[in-house]
């Protein structure tokens, strides 16, 4: 070590505050205070200056909320922007939670990160010893350092314990990476199994599914039609009935269909229709079987070709424009529409969108791939042929329960009866 | 006390001039009742409200002081005592607002009642007689802990008994209890019966965030004051600084609440509970609506969050202005759409404003007058005046 340092060994906290006051006095220059505890004024008498400490929780913090609320609103808003429970797609306020969290997680760790590199506590520090003499007993001013280099100096004080330290050490740490070995094996369960439920009251929960039958309500069904009246956000009032606007040739959809409006209306059917109506309006989306009563499909259709006919694709299809305009906000048959904001813009898309499936253009694997991989060139793979055939059976074989299901329960009841 | 300290605190001049000023606020108020009508009431509510809340949740300062055993706050607790001991003289704005209570809670129609199941069913606990007396008792439980704290605290300048200290840590339990069970129901009363079928269970303690930062507000406005004034130069920076933390950490606590309350309703989306905000976010009102989060939380937040500025007089004087007209916007946007279909600032509003702030003015020169600005003989005070904030903090 080149420059020259005096060391000074107190044993009382007054005596070394006022040597700080007589060195700084004299104008030379103090290198450093360790003593075992904190004490009052020392601080100012070293003249030290702030810690930057607050400066790193405030670039943690603001890293924190800005990657949680970026990330949310990405995913919600432009990467897979779904509908949920009837809030927008940026849905700001319910990012605020995790958005908080991530603050307060980062803003900690990277404290405790600089803090830890602040005060060179790192696996094997290099110390720089000042004087080998140095024991806890004593306050003293002192060169850099951390803790570890007062233990290994006062395992050369005593040398009885020199040579024990590190191995006892080493193998404190084997024990501790051995202890959190386990957790990798946590990690080892198949894709399927949903491991050990500890109170599985968000899984299996006590109220109806949307979509269920309702023994208590008086038309048996679980989702309501919103009470007579209701006006949706942003609705805007139309002079036409339901059944005069089906008429009206003149209400024709002034959105041209060109490629900007059917990608948007394809968006939006992607986003609020596909999940019952299937990708072509067959009614076969995946929540379909599950459904009691198929949304899409009249209840008594004699066989499956008169089914097929009579699905609202057709009446999009070769229907006015007016009906499609008016089936958006109000509805045909079973659907039930959430309350939510609907903007005339999404309606115009929608109407769009029908327009291109009456020209033929959608294509039979779904729509989002084409709509996804026109602006980005990153389409979502279509499932295999095998995949698909296992679909397929998943869903027969769960309508046909479904179906048998009902027959059992229809003939319970009349046997109750 | 000096003569220069005496007019540091109010002397006779400001008694003049906040007397003055708070015969002005009753007469513009009256006017402001026979031309505006309901309007009037509200903004007595309003005024009256503003002073009481912060009266009570000043004493709750102080007892939070005495709970926790709180050495550093000895040197200034005559100024939350003196602001606690405001609650009767906040009382006179509060009272006259009670004789409006036709014209301000329609739960107190017979007719209403009689065609609202609802309203019928809430009737045993939302009824006149029984809201007045609730009403009373609450500015008297009040009134009467912030009063026996007080009291001990300035007998203890005379005979130095510790037992005075002793006392008032079992009093301020006592009223820490006390003040959150009826602070809820005033809010309760006060505020969210004003739209009866509106109901929120955080409502009470959203009130108190809003009283807290208020208070600590206040508090600070007086001792930078009073600082300036000369009356008080045993306030070091120190004090400030620690003032300064609790108020930029209930602004804090404040934008949690505020934001648990709207988050809830928000997400839920029911109607009956939705219906609040969303009269208060249109129509008018959005504005203000949304200038509160900005005043409470926004502002505070960053400008409290240097150190430097935890340790300025003028930055917390200013920041504490802020914060004071934003429970007022808050306790406006509260009240004033019961009666009122679009904001307005009329005679009524702004001489009940006066009237409400000469009053709260009046109350706080009168109580540090009263008595010696530092706790003479306080055990704690010795520690207070040497109380030091972390060179590095």
């Amino acid at each position: 070590m080149k420059a020259r340092l005096v060391l000074g060994v107190f044993r009382e906290e007054d005596a070394l505050v006022r040597a700080v006051h007589a060195v700084r006095a004299a104008e030379v220059p103090i290198h450093d205070a360790f003593t075992p505890y904190p004490i009052h004024g020392l601080e100012e008498a070293m003249g030290l200056a702030r810690s930057k400490l607050p400066w790193v929780t405030f670039a943690g913090g603001a890293t924190g909320v800005t990657i949680a609320l970026l990330g949310q609103w990405w995913t919600h808003s432009v990467d897979w922007p779904i509908e949920i429970g009837g809030k927008p797609f940026a849905a700001w306020p319910a990012y605020a939670p995790v958005a908080f969290e991530s603050m307060v997680l980062l803003a900690g760790l990277s404290t405790a990160a600089a803090l830890f590199v602040a005060s060179r506590l790192w696996p094997k520090p290099r110390p720089r010893l000042v004087h080998p003499r140095r024991h806890a007993r004593h306050l003293r001013p002192r060169a850099r350092g951390a803790r570890r280099e007062l233990r290994s100096a006062a395992r050369r004080a005593h040398p009885a314990r020199r040579g024990r330290g590190r191995d006892q050490a080493g193998r404190r740490g084997m024990r501790r990476w051995l202890a959190l070995a386990p957790l990798l094996v946590a990690c080892n369960a198949g894709p399927d199994d949903p491991g050990v439920m500890y109170m599985p009251e968000m899984v299996v929960s006590t109220p109806y599914d949307a979509h269920d039958r309702n023994p208590i309500l008086p038309n048996g069904m679980t989702l309501q039609a919103p009470p007579e009246g209701t006006v949706p956000q942003g609705f805007e009032p139309f002079h036409y009935a339901l059944e005069e606007a089906e008429l009206a040739a003149e209400l024709a959809n002034p959105i041209a269909p060109d490629e900007a409006a059917i990608a948007r209306g394809r968006a939006q059917f992607e986003t609020f229709c596909l999940v019952c109506h299937g990708a072509r309006g067959d009614g076969d989306g995946p929540v379909v079987p599950p459904f009691p009563e198929p949304a899409v499909a009249p209840r008594r259709a004699p066989d499956d070709d008169a089914r097929r006919a009579a699905l609202p694709r057709d009446h999009a299809r070769q229907g006015p424009d007016a009906a499609v305009r008016d089936a958006g906000p109000r509805g045909r048959s079973l659907a039930h529409r959430p309350l939510r904001p609907d903007a005339a813009g999404r309606r115009a898309g929608l109407g769009a969108a029908c327009d291109a499936r009456r020209g033929g253009g959608a294509r039979r694997d779904g729509a989002r791939c084409v709509g996804r991989s026109a602006g980005r060139g990153r389409a979502r793979p279509r499932p295999g042929p095998a995949r698909r055939r296992a679909r397929a059976g998943r869903r027969d074989r769960a309508r046909r329960r479904d179906r048998t299901r009902r027959r059992h329960r229809t003939c319970r009841r009349a046997r109750a009866r | 006390m000096s003569a220069e300290q005496l007019t540091a605190v109010g002397g006779p001049n400001h008694v003049k001039i906040f007397s003055g000023g708070a015969a002005i606020g009753a007469v513009l108020v009256g006017a402001g009742l026979a031309i505006e009508g309901a309007r009037g009431w509200a903004a007595l509510l309003h005024a009256g409200t503003y002073v009481v809340t912060l009266a009570a949740t000043a004493a709750l300062l102080v007892s939070l002081a005495y709970v926790t055993g709180a050495g550093w706050s000895v040197v200034f607790r005559r100024v939350p005592e003196a602001i606690g001991a405001a609650a009767p003289w906040g009382a006179l704005v509060l009272a006259p607002a009670m004789i409006g209570i036709g014209a301000l809670y329609h739960w107190s129609h017979a007719d209403v009642l009689a065609e609202d199941p609802i309203l019928a069913g809430k009737a045993p606990w939302l009824n006149v007689p029984f809201f007045l007396g609730r009403t009373a008792g609450y500015v008297a439980i009040w009134a009467l802990f912030a009063w026996i704290l007080r009291k001990n605290s300035v007998a203890q300048d005379h005979d130095g008994d510790l037992a005075h200290t002793r006392a008032n840590v079992r009093w301020a339990t006592l009223y820490i209890i006390v003040y959150a069970l009826t602070f809820a129901a005033a809010s309760f009363d006060w505020l969210m019966s004003l739209d009866p079928h509106w109901f929120s269970t955080m409502w009470g303690v959203y009130n108190f965030a809003g009283s807290m930062v208020s208070a600590l507000a206040t508090t600070l406005v007086v001792l930078v004051l009073l600082r300036r004034g000369g009356a008080l130069p045993e306030l070091k920076d120190d004090h400030l600084h620690d003032l300064g933390r609790l108020l930029f950490g209930f602004t804090c606590f404040w934008a949690y609440i505020w934001f648990s309350q709207y988050m809830l309703i928000w997400y839920a989306n029911i109607p009956e509970e939705t219906e609040w905000f969303v009269h208060r976010g249109h129509g008018g009102w959005e504005v203000l609506y949304w200038a509160i989060p900005i005043l409470l939380f926004v502002v505070p937040f960053f400008a409290l969050l240097p150190r430097a500025s935890k340790r300025s007089g003028s930055v917390l004087l200013q920041v504490s202005l802020v914060i004071l007209v934003g429970r007022w916007v808050d306790l406006f946007v509260t009240i004033q759409p019961a009666v009122s279909e679009t904001p307005a600032l009329g005679l009524s509003e702004i001489g009940a404003t006066l009237l409400g702030l000469c009053v709260l003015a009046l109350a706080i020169g009168a109580g540090l007058r009263k008595a010696s600005m530092v706790p003479r003989k306080d055990p704690f005070l010795e520690e207070s005046l040497h109380h030091h904030v972390g060179h590095t903090m």
